[in-house]
């Protein structure tokens, strides 16, 4: 029985163990892109677990730690991200979501991915999207982005009011979830639905992502407690940006919404209508959105300092190493020694 | 911009007669060392003044298009050459190995079209600087390490023994190589952390798996593999070699082929 424990213990802690388990790792990457299985982290996820595991019991086990400090250091650093990115991946939560602009945060409009014990307080999450800009300039006949600015109102977690600006690297943080935005926006037709019976209802439609889908400007709205379905397209001819001078991403000044309901095809400008059997439907104007990444991961400092103590490990382990005998001394001394 | 070619065009002659007198020298026996670093230092300076008035030009550094990626990767590489050049004076006839490997490089940059590119927000950043220069000292630290993996290879040659038979050892080589090995293991992995840094700043997620992070990652990965082998598993010189040449093979495809084939963010976003 103490010899299985031992033999056990001996290739759980192998070098030759651990060999194979960074070419299975290897692997595991390679094929990870190459599958849309719904279980596929789990080839890059059970080599890390077992790679944790025989680092563990090599820590423990190989006496080769005890007398080389710097190398034990380096594989405790190793160790602690292994957790810490193991902890990460079941605490995290990343998502997106598209606010129009001059409305608020709506969950409802989120989407993400979250890991088994991240407690999920997106629905506590109260901000709004005043305004934004987005910069271009011109570029070698085209235009480039420059700097983005959400200019945005939160509650804080003691319920204050707050304003500020956040863009490109400063994301707008609340409740420990970090809000980036994107180069993701685009137009949003405002809609209002004054039903016969019942009170009128707002909102807006999504147009996707301009200029990126610049020649598919369509979408559908499903007008609320109706079976009515429409379809929509944007249209208009006034050159958002500038090739010859500084421009900002707006709303262009001749836009016309389209609007296709079974066979009947209609243009309207903002203020314009459609009546319905059951109601009017309102374009009540052309506005915007903006895309935001959602990212929550309470690890990376923790990640980011156990990675550095690896890497001051292994560089101190390289210098107790190298350094004592520099290799063109050793070179001169070795050529000595042969004469 | 005609100024600029000249100095491209210069500087890539000067290299290529500094590669030209390295192979020379092996192949006759000759020394050429000090015309060997005289052409590649012009080779360099002229060099950095075609990527300066380029830049000029750009208002952005050469960080952008597949061409400023080569050029750029090209004047780094040389440096950290030309510095173990002049450093390890024993070794210098690794010349004759490493210049024709960046004769390559200086092909591809000739033939790819110089145009420019622009420069997406996200690159406007420290992050970027501090990243892609780790990046380089560890792509430079495997170009020296390959130097003398090429040297061991070739030595099993009989007409190259003799030429490389002033040389240290394999044995004394094969130290050298990974030596240079663990500066691009440390490197690479500096890369790897300012690279996570950059791309939660830019992209909200420090990590990804897109195509260039996932062979960055494969790269580094191999380059473990191939420092462990070495420290736990008795290697001939010859094997340490060839793994030094893997995992210069998957950098440079990573470097210069997968950010140019792939839609990922690493490319820059352009709405």
């Amino acid at each position: 029985m103490k010899s299985l424990s031992n033999c056990l213990i001996t290739y759980s802690a192998s070098l030759k163990t651990t060999l194979f388990l960074f070419l299975t790792l290897g692997l595991g990457v390679v094929l990870w892109h190459f599958t849309e299985h719904r279980l596929k982290d789990w080839i890059i996820t059970i080599p890390l677990l077992l790679l944790a595991f025989n680092l563990m019991v090599a820590l423990l086990t190989n006496k080769i730690f005890r007398v080389q400090g710097w190398l034990l250091l380096f594989h405790i650093g190793l160790l602690l991200l292994l957790l810490l990115i193991g902890i990460s991946q079941v605490t995290k939560l990343i998502g997106s979501v598209e606010v129009t602009q001059g409305t608020e945060f709506s969950v409802s409009s989120a989407q993400w991915e979250q890991g088994i014990f991240h407690s999920n307080r997106l629905e506590q999450l109260k901000f709004k999207l005043e305004s934004f800009t987005i910069n271009y300039a011109p570029a070698y006949g085209s235009v480039k982005r420059l700097d983005t600015q959400a200019y945005v109102t939160w509650l804080d977690e003691e319920g204050g009011l707050k304003k500020g600006v956040v863009g490109d690297k400063v994301p707008l943080e609340i409740y420990g979830y970090k809000l980036y935005t994107t180069y993701n926006k685009g137009f949003a037709p405002m809609f209002n639905w004054y039903p016969k019976q019942g009170l009128p209802i707002s909102g807006s439609v999504h147009f996707p992502a301009w200029p990126e889908f610049e020649l598919n400007q369509t979408n559908e709205l499903q007008i609320p407690g109706t079976a009515y379905r429409v379809w929509l397209k944007l249209s208009f001819f006034d050159p958002i940006f500038s090739t010859e001078k500084p421009s900002q991403f707006r709303i262009p000044q001749d836009a016309i919404l389209i609007v296709r309901v079974d066979e009947q095809r209609y243009e309207l400008k903002p203020g314009e209508f459609i009546d319905f059997k059951t109601g009017r439907l309102e374009f009540a104007g052309l506005n915007t959105w903006m895309g935001f990444q959602i990212f929550y991961d309470w690890s990376l400092f923790w990640i980011l300092g156990a990675s550095l103590l690896a890497l001051f490990g292994l560089a101190g382990h390289f210098w107790q190493k190298f350094a004592p005998s520099p290799w063109l001394d050793d070179l001169e001394k070795k050529k000595k020694e042969k004469q | 911009m005609e100024q600029e070619q000249l100095s491209l065009w210069l500087a890539v002659v000067s290299y290529v007669i500094a590669g030209m007198l390295a192979i020379f020298g092996v192949v006759f026996a000759k020394k050429y060392e000090k015309s060997i670093l005289f052409f590649m230092l012009v080779g360099l300076v002229l060099h950095a003044v075609a990527i300066g008035l380029r830049w000029i030009r750009l208002e952005h550094g050469p960080y952008l298009t597949m061409f400023e990626i080569l050029s750029s990767n090209l004047f780094t590489l040389m440096l950290f050459f030309i510095l173990f050049y002049w450093r390890y004076k024993p070794v210098r006839p690794s010349a004759a190995v490493v210049l024709p490997i960046l004769f390559i490089m200086m092909a591809w940059m000739m033939f790819t079209p110089h145009d420019s590119g622009m420069l997406p927000a996200s690159f406007d950043t420290i992050w970027l600087w501090i990243h892609i220069g780790f990046g380089k000292v560890f792509m430079g630290a495997v170009l020296v390490a390959v130097g003398m993996g090429g040297i061991i290879v070739l030595r099993k040659y009989h007409w190259a023994e003799k030429k490389f038979a002033n040389l240290p050892s394999n044995e004394r080589l094969d130290d050298l190589a990974f030596r240079f090995m663990a500066v691009a293991l440390i490197f690479d992995s500096l890369m790897l952390i300012a690279g996570a840094l950059w791309a939660q700043d830019a992209w909200g997620r420090y990590w990804g798996w897109d195509p260039l992070e996932t062979w960055a990652f494969i790269t580094w990965l191999v380059l473990v593999i191939t420092l462990h082998l070495r420290a736990t598993f008795k290697l001939s010189c010859e094997q340490g070699a060839y793994l030094i040449f893997a995992v210069f093979i998957l950098g440079f495809l990573t470097f210069y082929g997968v950010p140019f084939i792939s839609d990922a963010p690493h490319q820059g976003t352009f709405g």
